[in-house]
């Protein structure tokens, strides 16, 4: 829905905009006018930085998170433990796991999840890449984190089916109650997975 | 606005904006119904699992004039069908019956029957090994419940019946089978034995709580898969996704 109180070129942006994720036409309007207000260098950055990620970023060929070198940072990270590997979903996961600064090894990115319902099925996500990366013998444990939903639950579970027979640990991130939570509030599952999965103090 | 209550099952569900989720339910007094959960993605407290795939649960929901999305107020989870996520071929198998239900149904088609169908047999997924006649035993069965039920006794074009003497072919497209001298012309037909057809009908119309003790054949598994997903192929208009995902799944063991 484009106004026509505007130029074609203001609605032609708007219109741009709107099709990002959590945009709406009010939001987009605001961003393009933003734009048409700021300086020409900040609107050419923006032009530029936005055909930058186009041209520059492509998928780390190891384990699949978004790089602008091959192999990326991590993978080439020596100080890094590579006897370990974090298995996610998607590339914000990796980087809600590496925001945490805990953990030091490495990553593999399936880009996406198992979804029958969706017809995603193992040859469309990076399992097999998984696997042959498996096959060099230097690993000893695969923590599987995706996400605990159905689907992330039987991706983890359909992994942990492959690995074990090759003789890696294969560990799953904890369930439980979130730190500051609330344990009346708290779902039936959640808190009967928390009192499971329990541990020494 | 009234806020009903209604028991409900998780159908599909997809994130929708920031923080929202669009669901949409199967429900035992309002059949299928799409709503959207406010901060569901933002807030587990709420929600947590419960609008999570297969769950089911006591749904409230508001429902505001012309609009066709109900508006979700919370649900409390009666079961979560745990032990099926812990299976993928489990996993895909309900989300097959999911799929049909979803495919099969037009919004707000009441039809308590169905509901029932699917709960006992997600129910009979999770508690039990996947037998794996369980999605023929479903399909057979919802078919039926919403009126696409195939003629399996009688031949559609002489109406001879179905006996052990006379050699009996499957036509998808006209949803029923031919006997032998009238299945000349009549395009592409599945053989099927009367063993198979058989079963088929036993699985229909006996009580849900005996079907898990149905042993298919190889035979019949391989016929009535044959017949009945191309019978749904026709009806549906497409290949269910989840179908195809078991197809490819089937091999798990050989895939890397």
């Amino acid at each position: 829905m484009s106004d026509s109180r505007f130029a074609a070129p203001i609605n032609r942006l708007i219109a741009s905009l709107k099709k990002l994720p959590g945009i709406g036409e009010k939001t987009a309007t605001r961003l393009a006018l933003h734009i048409l207000n700021s300086s020409r260098k900040e609107a050419e950055e923006l032009a530029r930085s936005v055909t930058d990620v186009k041209d520059k970023i492509s998928f780390c060929p190891v384990c699949f998170n978004f790089s602008d070198r091959s192999p990326c940072e991590v993978c080439r990270d020596e100080t890094r433990d590579d006897k370990t590997i974090c298995v996610v979903e998607e590339p914000a996961d990796f980087l809600a796991i590496e925001k945490t600064g805990k953990y030091r090894g490495k990553y593999h990115i399936l880009q996406g999840v198992l979804s029958p319902l969706d017809g995603i099925s193992p040859e469309e996500i990076k399992v097999r890449e998984l696997m042959e990366r498996l096959r060099c013998g230097k690993i000893k444990e695969v923590i599987i984190a995706t996400n605990p939903s159905v689907e992330g639950e039987a991706t983890a579970i359909y992994l942990a089916k492959l690995i074990k027979p090759k003789g890696i640990k294969v560990t799953r991130i904890a369930y439980g109650i979130p730190v500051g939570g609330d344990i009346e509030y708290t779902d039936g599952d959640t808190l009967s997975r928390a009192m499971e999965g329990r541990r020494d103090i | 606005m009234p806020l009903h209550r209604t028991e409900a099952i998780v159908v599909r569900s997809m994130d929708f904006s920031e923080s929202d989720k669009i669901v949409t339910f199967f429900t035992r007094g309002f059949g299928k119904l799409r709503g959207i959960a406010k901060g569901a993605k933002k807030s587990k407290k709420r929600f947590g699992n419960s609008l999570e795939l297969f769950s089911h649960s006591n749904l409230f929901f508001f429902e505001k004039e012309n609009l066709g999305l109900a508006r979700i107020n919370n649900c409390n989870m009666i079961e979560t069908y745990a032990r099926i996520q812990k299976d993928i071929k489990k996993v895909a198998c309900g989300s097959y019956f999911l799929e049909l239900i979803d495919g099969l149904m037009g919004e707000r088609e009441k039809n308590a029957a169905v509901f029932s169908l699917l709960a006992d047999s997600l129910s009979l997924i999770n508690c039990q090994d996947l037998g794996t006649g369980i999605a023929r035993i479903f399909e057979i069965r919802v078919l039926s419940l919403l009126g696409y039920q195939p003629q399996l006794e009688r031949c559609l074009v002489c109406g001879q019946m179905l006996s052990n003497k006379e050699r009996f072919w499957f036509s998808p497209l006209r949803g029923g089978i031919v006997c032998n001298t009238c299945s000349t012309n009549l395009g592409k037909l599945s053989p099927t034995s009367t063993g198979t057809l058989r079963m088929l009908i036993l699985a229909r119309d006996m009580e849900f709580k005996k079907v898990h003790r149905l042993v298919f054949s190889k035979q019949a598994l391989r016929e009535s898969e044959d017949a009945l997903t191309s019978f749904i192929r026709c009806q549906m208009g497409k290949e269910p996704n989840s179908m195809r995902f078991l197809k490819k799944i089937q091999n798990l063991d050989n895939m890397v």
